[in-house]
């Protein structure tokens, strides 16, 4: 179990309990949070997902794998922060985690 | 195509409701159908030679090389894809386009060629926003409704439930989804609590209000029973029943109601059990209630509730001047003195009359008239 804190991009916060193995994306679904879409299901082929992790993460959590890193392509507003959401799996390791919405998806 | 010629298959590209565009690996347009045309508003000798950027220029905001993906999806196709990206596509009289892109590579003579096609889909991304966003909206109003909300199927196996339902009964959502909801449910109560809703089910109301009659209680993950009410609806969705129910928890209520009447049989012993004959006047002076030491100096009179204090019979025989003493001394009260009068209109019988005004919130709202028999005191 960890927490983790979803920040829209006007800056509202949303902390909620996210149960191991469900992914960062699946933690804000199925919270109804909203900014985060997982239009595919979590297949890492929609990249409306997107979110940014703050600098002190980016080195605690699995770095991205090829086909993230090309998704990233289709998402908006990328930079070297950004991440999809539904590649990134909720465990212990990551309680306290904090995630920032990009301002669309689409 | 098997079984059709060059001609024909021309002719069915043309008219091919999709549009159709070829292009050389770099991105260059060999042929367009009709159908592109009539999208893009250009005509075929417009585009032919040109770069597909030409109406799928580059992306805004996002950092995809178009002709690089394109190339690359015709090169190594991932279905999957092709149904969640959307490109931005630019018609001549420079109108942006939603389109859904797809890409098949046709291996011929030295270079391969790629069919592209593009349907507009602004209509479909607009339908499924707006439904995105009223699911989105729902969604969180049920999920922070202070009341618990759990839905069930047709088989009463739970398929939703918000965080006060999960605060509730101390379980996460993830433990109770696809469970039965007599995990929620002291084991006595399941049969009776499944034959209610079967009931339901088969009747024609679409709503009701349950537990009224104290026949739901629930169960905690820790194992504590808790007395709850709930409404519940019924909604059948392509034949499917769901049952929704919006649950609150009554324990409070129910202490609070048990509080009272133990301060109210407190109340009642100790009003019914004085010796002294008390009233309770509005502060115009009827009388709400009077005691049973009241009951009895009045020798049982029927109608004293509701009668002016000064009226009621204290005495076996009362004259005006007696009632009108007891109407000033009720005055006095009423204006908040606390006022004592002694009083014998048939010479017999003394009594000793108590008005206390009882004041809330700086209104008096009750007196309270206390009546002692001093006969035998002052003989």
């Amino acid at each position: 179990m960890a927490r983790i804190t979803y920040v829209e991009f006007d800056g509202t916060r949303h902390s909620v309990e996210v149960r191991n193995g469900l992914s960062v994306m699946e933690g804000a679904v199925f919270n109804s949070i909203p900014g985060i879409e997982g239009d595919c299901g979590g297949l890492c082929a929609c990249a409306t997902c997107h979110v940014y992790l703050p600098e002190e993460w980016a080195e605690r959590v699995p770095p991205k794998q090829d086909m993230e890193e090309r998704m990233l392509d289709f998402a908006f507003d990328v930079n070297e922060r950004s991440r999809l959401s539904c590649q990134i799996e909720v465990s212990d390791e990551i309680d306290g985690l904090e995630v920032h919405m990009p301002e669309c998806q689409y | 195509m098997r079984g059709v010629d060059t001609q024909l298959a021309t002719s069915l590209v043309e008219v091919l409701p999709e549009a159709l565009i070829v292009t050389r690996p770099d991105g260059t347009v060999e042929a367009v159908n009709r159908a592109a045309e009539t999208l893009l508003g250009y005509d075929a000798d417009e585009v032919v030679g040109e770069s597909v950027t030409l109406f799928l220029p580059p992306q805004a905001r996002q950092r995809a090389d178009v002709v690089a993906w394109l190339k690359r999806w015709g090169d190594h196709p991932e279905p999957l894809q092709w149904q969640y990206i959307h490109l931005t596509g630019r018609t001549k009289q420079n109108e942006d386009l939603r389109l859904s892109v797809r890409v098949a590579r046709i291996d011929r003579g030295d270079q391969p060629l790629y069919a592209i096609t593009l349907r507009d889909v602004r209509k479909d991304v607009e339908q499924l926003a707006e439904l995105r966003h009223q699911n989105l909206l729902i969604a969180r109003i049920l999920s922070i409704s202070d009341d618990a909300i759990i839905t069930i199927d047709r088989e009463h196996r739970i398929n939703y439930l918000n965080h006060s339902a999960e605060a509730l009964f101390g379980y996460g959502a993830d433990e109770l989804l696809g469970e039965p909801l007599s995990r929620l449910l002291p084991a006595r109560f399941q049969g009776a609590h499944e034959q209610h809703i079967e009931t339901f089910r088969r009747g024609t109301e679409p709503s009701r209000l349950m537990g009224q009659r104290g026949e739901i209680v629930g169960l905690t993950k820790d194992g504590r029973e808790l007395p709850l009410e709930a409404s519940i609806t019924k909604v059948t969705i392509e034949g499917e029943p769901h049952f929704s129910a919006h649950i609150r928890d009554i324990s409070e209520r129910k202490q609070a109601e048990e509080a009272l009447k133990a301060s109210e049989a407190r109340f009642r012993a100790m009003f019914e059990n004085a010796l002294e004959a008390i009233a309770l006047l509005d502060p115009s002076g009827k009388v709400l209630e009077l005691n049973e030491s009241a009951r009895g100096l009045l020798r049982g009179s029927a109608d004293a509730i509701g009668a002016a204090f000064w009226d009621l019979p204290w005495w076996p025989e009362v004259t005006d001047e007696a009632r009108q003493g007891l109407e000033r001394a009720f005055e006095r009260a009423a204006g908040g003195e606390t006022y004592r009068v002694r009083t014998s209109p048939d010479g017999k019988t003394e009594l000793d009359f108590s008005l206390i005004p009882v004041k809330s919130e700086g209104e008096i709202r009750l007196v309270i008239a206390e009546a002692r028999d001093i006969t035998h005191l002052v003989s």
